[in-house]
């Protein structure tokens, strides 16, 4: 039976291969050193609902938790350095991607875990991370996907395309945050961009609550396609009356059918509707934007400033990194 | 149109008129209040603002008008805030607005012949119209420009939520008691129909709140929050009466076939499609609100929520504050 958490033959450096007293060597020195092995990397800004049952899902298993804050003003410090593990630290908020590679660079373990504030680690997944990290043979592993699904209106949304497996525990240097809020993800170094979602995956779930309820969800629609209509208005695209009323259809049958949306009862069905209307409210923002004398929708900050075309593999994701380490004094 | 009060020449000299005071209510509005009392100013001998305990600049703008009283009280909910204003009248007409709505100077010159035609007592008020102000321009179609009681006789209408919902509020004339019906000096200035049934000015009352698309989701989200809160509730209320448990609701239908016919009522039944793009985006906008209404109702009676994440600070239960107390401790 292949091991869920197996890492691809191509992988392996021969020689674990073929000296298994090396092999057993190496894990006698990796579990007896006293370093940390694996460090948690949490962003915050005012948590205090979540943060407690985030921190106690990796606490047990992780060496070390780092908390990094953008000056919460709510009680998330408190809670945070309440367990022994927590590494916090402060840091003015200048994007999701900068501040989650900042907190990467904190920490000290060869492996990095990195989740929200708003994701919690499942035992399952706690006990595959960590023997995936103490095996000797990972030791030239980059990094491992995991899966996330999200619990959303009573129940974990399986189908919808909402459970999906991305890179979130990987070597400390094989692994930079990119890519545009809310599709950000880890860009694994030497991966081409066909397999930046592919890999090996550990089996036990991140759970991620993304909402509060449904309100949350149609909130968060609202304010994404401000921000995408806005974008696509400052890069030029024009406003289509067809694709304003066609997007919609094939976004639903997208979710509902092909992605198996049915399979998650009623709430996959709202999932589905609501998604189809935040394609339509893209359309309809551009039109606003294009068609009238609006100049940006007014849940957009005044200081907003569309992005340059967001990073899509390591290497871009890396140079941004530098850029911005260079440009903040 | 034979509106007799017309042929009276509207009064040259533009003084205030005493016996008409303005009843507004206020919630952070410095933003756009003066806009509205510089409408007003030439027009009411009286303007009453009831605050509820704004925390920007609404207070000094206000004060700076001579004929303002401005009083602080905290919000009861929207009808009974309403309800309040009015009692603090003491003219012998008010005038009813919203601080985001403004009067036109023909609306002033209606009003002002209007009373200066002395109405027999049984006429209770007046109905003007309300245009809003959407996407950048006016919206009229749709049941987006509609004639409302605004102007009523002191003591003669009340406020209320429509199907007594905490949403929607309307002035509700009281009908004349028998004995008000004055001895007629013959002079036929309103014809029977009016009497019954109150009057119409023609003259604009111009709303200009929901002034861009994002803001229109925004308040789609809010209202149907409290029209799920509101009927959900009513439902358990129901339910205790009868001394059973609620039956397990069944939705489906209705997010199924409500959206559709809403979109067709608003659409080509009001005739939503003379108002271009604008008139397609608020039906569709509409008819998405429907959905979330009865999706809301399915998750407040199939998951663990209590009420919607958005719901107004007046509208939630006293308990929402006690579990962070306990935590807190």
């Amino acid at each position: 039976m292949r091991a869920a958490y197996s890492v691809q033959a191509w992988t392996l450096p021969g020689r674990f291969e073929s000296n298994y007293s090396l092999v057993l060597a190496t894990r006698e020195r990796i579990l007896s050193a006293d370093m940390p092995r694996i460090s948690a990397t949490i962003i915050t800004y005012n948590e205090e609902r979540q943060i407690e049952r985030c921190i106690a899902s990796v606490h047990d298993w992780c060496d070390e938790v780092v908390v990094l804050d953008s000056h919460s003003t709510d009680r998330t410090r408190e809670l945070a350095t309440a367990f022994p593990k927590v590494k916090f630290a402060a840091h003015d908020f200048d994007g999701h991607i900068q501040q989650k590679n900042r907190a990467i660079d904190l920490a000290a373990g060869p492996w990095i875990f990195s989740l929200d504030a708003d994701e919690e680690a499942t035992p399952e997944l706690a006990q595959n991370a960590r023997s995936f990290v103490d095996r000797p043979e990972n030791e030239a592993a980059q990094g491992v996907r995991i899966w996330r699904t999200t619990w959303h209106l009573g129940r974990f949304i399986r189908r919808s395309g909402w459970r999906n497996a991305r890179y979130r525990l990987f070597r400390k240097g094989e692994g930079v945050w990119g890519g545009e809020n809310p599709h950000d993800q880890v860009f694994i170094k030497g991966r081409p961009r066909w397999q930046r979602n592919r890999g090996p995956a550990l089996k036990g779930d991140l759970i991620h609550y993304s909402f509060r309820d449904l309100s949350h969800q149609v909130d968060t629609i609202n304010k994404f396609s401000s921000i995408i209509a806005f974008t696509r208005a400052e890069r030029g695209t024009r406003f289509s009356l067809f694709k304003m009323l066609y997007k919609p259809w094939s976004k639903f049958s997208e979710l509902y059918f092909f992605k198996l949306g049915f399979m998650d009862g009623m709430p996959g069905f709202i999932i589905a509707v609501s998604s189809a209307y935040a394609t339509f409210l893209r359309w309809a923002k551009l039109y606003e934007l294009r068609r009238t004398d609006l100049e940006r929708p007014s849940n957009v900050r005044a200081d907003y400033r569309v992005p340059q075309k967001s990073a899509d593999s390591f290497e871009s994701a890396a140079r941004s990194k530098a850029e911005a380490e260079a440009n903040s004094p | 149109m034979s509106r007799a009060f017309t042929e009276a020449s509207a009064d040259s000299n533009p003084l205030p008129i005493a016996s008409l005071s303005a009843a507004l209510i206020t919630y952070n509005e410095a933003a756009r209040i003066d806009e509205c009392l510089s409408s007003l100013e030439q027009l009411c001998g009286e303007i009453v603002v009831l605050d509820s305990n704004s925390t920007d600049a609404t207070r000094e703008i206000c004060e700076r008008r001579p004929q303002l009283r401005f009083v602080q009280q905290d919000f009861a909910g929207y009808a009974e805030q309403k309800n309040r204003a009015l009692d603090l009248c003491t003219g012998e007409w008010i005038l009813c607005l919203d601080a985001d709505e403004r009067l036109t100077p023909e609306a002033a010159d209606d009003i002002r012949r209007f009373i200066n035609q002395s109405p027999p007592p049984e006429v209770a008020g007046a109905r003007l119209v309300r245009r809003t102000v959407h996407m950048g321009a006016f919206i009229n179609h749709g049941g987006w420009t509609h004639y409302r009681y605004r102007l009523v006789r002191r003591g003669r209408a009340r406020w209320r939520g429509v199907d007594d919902m905490p949403l929607h509020e309307l002035l509700v004339p009281i009908a004349a008691a028998p004995n008000t019906k004055s001895a007629d000096d013959g002079a036929p200035r309103f014809t029977e129909w009016q009497r019954q049934n109150g009057v119409t000015l023609h003259g604009a009352l111009i709303h200009s709140s929901q002034t861009d698309l994002a803001n229109q989701v925004d308040t789609i989200n809010t209202y149907s929050s409290i029209y799920a809160g509101a009927r959900h509730a009513r439902r358990l209320q129901i339910a205790q009466k009868r001394g059973k448990s609620p039956r397990r609701p069944f939705y489906l239908w209705r997010m199924l076939w409500k959206p559709p016919v809403k979109f067709i009522e608003i659409y080509i039944a009001k005739a939503g499609f003379l108002d271009g793009y604008r008139g397609l985006i608020i039906a569709a906008s509409s008819s998405f609100a429907t959905f979330l209404r009865w999706a809301k109702m399915y998750e407040l009676s199939r998951t663990d929520l209590r009420e919607a994440s958005n719901l107004p600070q007046f509208l939630r239960a006293e308990s929402e504050a006690s579990p962070q107390d306990s935590s807190r401790s």
